[in-house]
């Protein structure tokens, strides 16, 4: 559907000119699109809410932040089918009268700079951009593509806005929301790279031959990234509802024995539940979809997801700050051999500080790596673990490791006695 | 090594002009200042601070929060491998180590000739044609011993990426 689309730039605007501006929110809300960014948000209620915001300035901001790993669609997205996007862009422009939009393109995809920016200039060229947009008296938007530079976090929107500001990007307070109060304070409708190319398919097929795509709660077709321990990785489009096994089945994975739906903030599925379908209903997706075979240790997977969560933590807030940094240590002090039960309690009470004190979502999904795999798999822990109920992660004897070297010894006099040594 | 107000007015300028001195694009304007050196420059954001009247704390805020702005040269290339699982799980580890070794250097610190750092990143977007890196922000896929030895090759011949 999206990836065999027949679409020729400036086909969906010229429908979407035809709908009129309250015809493409009406059309879109129909339709029952939903962001494609993870979170699912009903996109015709965020175009109506920011259309009927107050104020005359409004922009749209497309987010090609795609830093969740194991997700790359918006790359072949923005690479093979960047008017798509642009033009779903500026039909939002249309339905919500904005003037200005924005390409948030991450510092990785950097490369693609100048191949996007002949786009836009192809498109001005063709008066699908600029002023009086295929003739439509009024009708002025233009676009304009910032660079990220290498900060997880600028995912999320409010960061991502914060970021547009020329500001580091620390996520903001909601709400109020991108919707009334975006860039520059200003009413923003900030949606996903697949969103936009989305809205763009309703708007020329219509809302009634889209929803009939998917299911009742999730409409329309999803772009999977698939990757890890399969002969075929690569992207897929499937309609909503696909299970977890009919992906396996088509990329060819041998033996497989757990799938990273959705990358680390998202969820570790077993093999009990390959039956389990992509949706809103039950496992809701940005696309990522990580293939682990039967060889593979699970804990290891936590171990680098929650790595990459310590790295990416923004650092605004504490328990996000601190706490991720805690799981980093608890999962390499298990890692080394010095893990015991009581680690993984600690964990547990980890995972409540940060739920309930996290400033944003980077925060309350930092455990779910480490509780997805402990309950499907929990021997992949229990192997490392000590027989001991503690063991203090301060080691006095590592301690000592730097006067030993300074002073040439390592005889037994330089070490600690241990009782089992 | 000490380089003039004046020599940074010269590539700034313009960056500052076509941005229009807005200050709302600071995080742009310091991406291009960037290209220049390969990292910003102190005195550069000397400048920066009095054309955009912004204080200097805020501008260094902005710089370090950011992975890809560097505050501290980093070599001509900058090598930087993606360390996603699905990049270990092909085996980038190794890789990494072993054009460390080919390359005379430490993971994350600049080699002594000022040439080449090299050091992980967070996932690429490239986990379908892993294990990949980014070489000066050039994507670079399918990795194998036999690639990263050329790529080390070249490297050290000082070969520019475009070639």
């Amino acid at each position: 559907m999206l990836l065999d689309n027949q679409l020729t730039p400036g086909d969906a605007l010229c429908a979407g000119i035809t709908l009129s501006a309250a015809g493409i929110v009406e059309a879109v809300k129909n339709s029952g699109l939903r962001g494609r960014g993870g979170a699912g948000f009903p996109t015709g209620l965020k175009w109506e809410a920011t259309r009927n915001a107050a104020g005359t300035v409004k922009h749209v901001v497309c987010n090609a932040d795609e830093g969740e790993p194991g997700t790359f669609k918006d790359r072949v997205l923005l690479t093979s089918y960047a008017d798509l996007v642009f033009e779903g862009m500026t039909l939002a422009a249309l339905a919500v009268d904005a003037q200005r939009g924005f390409l948030y393109l991450r510092g990785e995809y950097r490369y693609m700079l100048e191949t996007l920016e002949a786009v836009l200039q192809r498109r001005r060229e063709a008066n699908l951009l600029g002023k009086n947009i295929l003739g439509q008296a009024g009708f002025d938007f233009d676009i304009v593509i910032h660079l990220g530079a290498g900060a997880y976090i600028c995912g999320e929107e409010s960061a991502l806005i914060e970021s547009l500001e020329g500001k580091r990007g620390v996520p903001r307070n909601r709400p109020p929301f991108p919707v009334t109060h975006g860039y520059m304070q200003q009413p923003t409708v900030l949606d996903n790279v697949e969103t936009f190319c989305q809205a763009a398919l309703v708007v020329r097929m219509g809302a009634d031959n889209y929803k009939v795509i998917g299911t009742s709660k999730s409409t329309g077709s999803k772009l999977i990234s698939v990757s890890g321990d399969c002969p075929r990785p690569g992207i897929y489009e499937y309609p909503f509802g696909v299970s977890v096994r009919d992906i396996l089945d088509d990329c060819g994975a041998v033996n497989p024995h757990a799938v990273q739906i959705s990358g680390p903030s998202g969820v570790c599925v077993g093999e009990s539940e390959f039956n389990r379908r992509l949706g809103f209903e039950d496992l809701p997706t940005a696309g990522a979809f990580m293939v682990f075979d039967d060889s593979r240790d699970m804990f290891e997977v936590a171990r680098n997801y929650v790595h990459f969560f310590a790295h990416e933590s923004c650092g605004f807030c504490t328990p996000c700050r601190v706490g991720t940094a805690m799981l980093q240590q608890t999962m390499d002090k298990i890692a080394a051999g010095h893990g015991t039960r009581h680690d993984l309690v600690e964990i547990e009470n980890l995972d409540h500080v940060l739920q309930t004190t996290s400033h944003c979502g980077l925060g309350r999904t930092a455990c779910n790596p480490v509780l997805h795999t402990l309950k499907h798999f929990r021997p992949a822990y229990e192997n490392r673990l000590k027989s001991l109920d503690f063991e203090p992660a301060f080691d006095l004897d590592g301690a000592l490791a730097r006067a030993r070297q300074m002073t040439g010894r390592d005889d037994a006099g330089a070490h600690l006695k241990t009782e089992d040594a | 090594m000490t380089i003039s107000t004046n020599k940074h007015s010269e590539y700034l300028d313009p960056i500052l002009v076509r941005r229009q001195y807005n200050a709302s694009d600071l995080l742009q304007i310091l991406r291009e200042a960037q290209e220049h050196y390969g990292y910003i420059h102190s005195d550069a954001i000397d400048y920066l601070s009095q054309k955009l009247q912004l204080p200097r704390a805020k501008i260094e805020g902005v710089a370090s929060f950011y992975s890809f702005l560097y505050l501290q040269p980093h070599g001509e290339y900058r090598v930087l491998f993606s360390d996603n699982i699905t990049d270990r799980m092909l085996g980038n580890q190794a890789l990494l180590e072993e054009m460390c070794h080919q390359l005379w250097l430490q993971p994350g610190k600049v080699s002594e000739d000022g040439l080449v750092s090299i050091a992980t990143t967070s996932c690429t977007g490239m986990c379908d044609q892993g294990p990949a890196m980014l070489v000066n922000g050039r994507a670079i896929t399918r990795l194998t011993h036999q690639r990263v030895q050329e790529i080390g090759h070249l490297i050290r011949n000082r070969t520019p990426l475009d070639e």
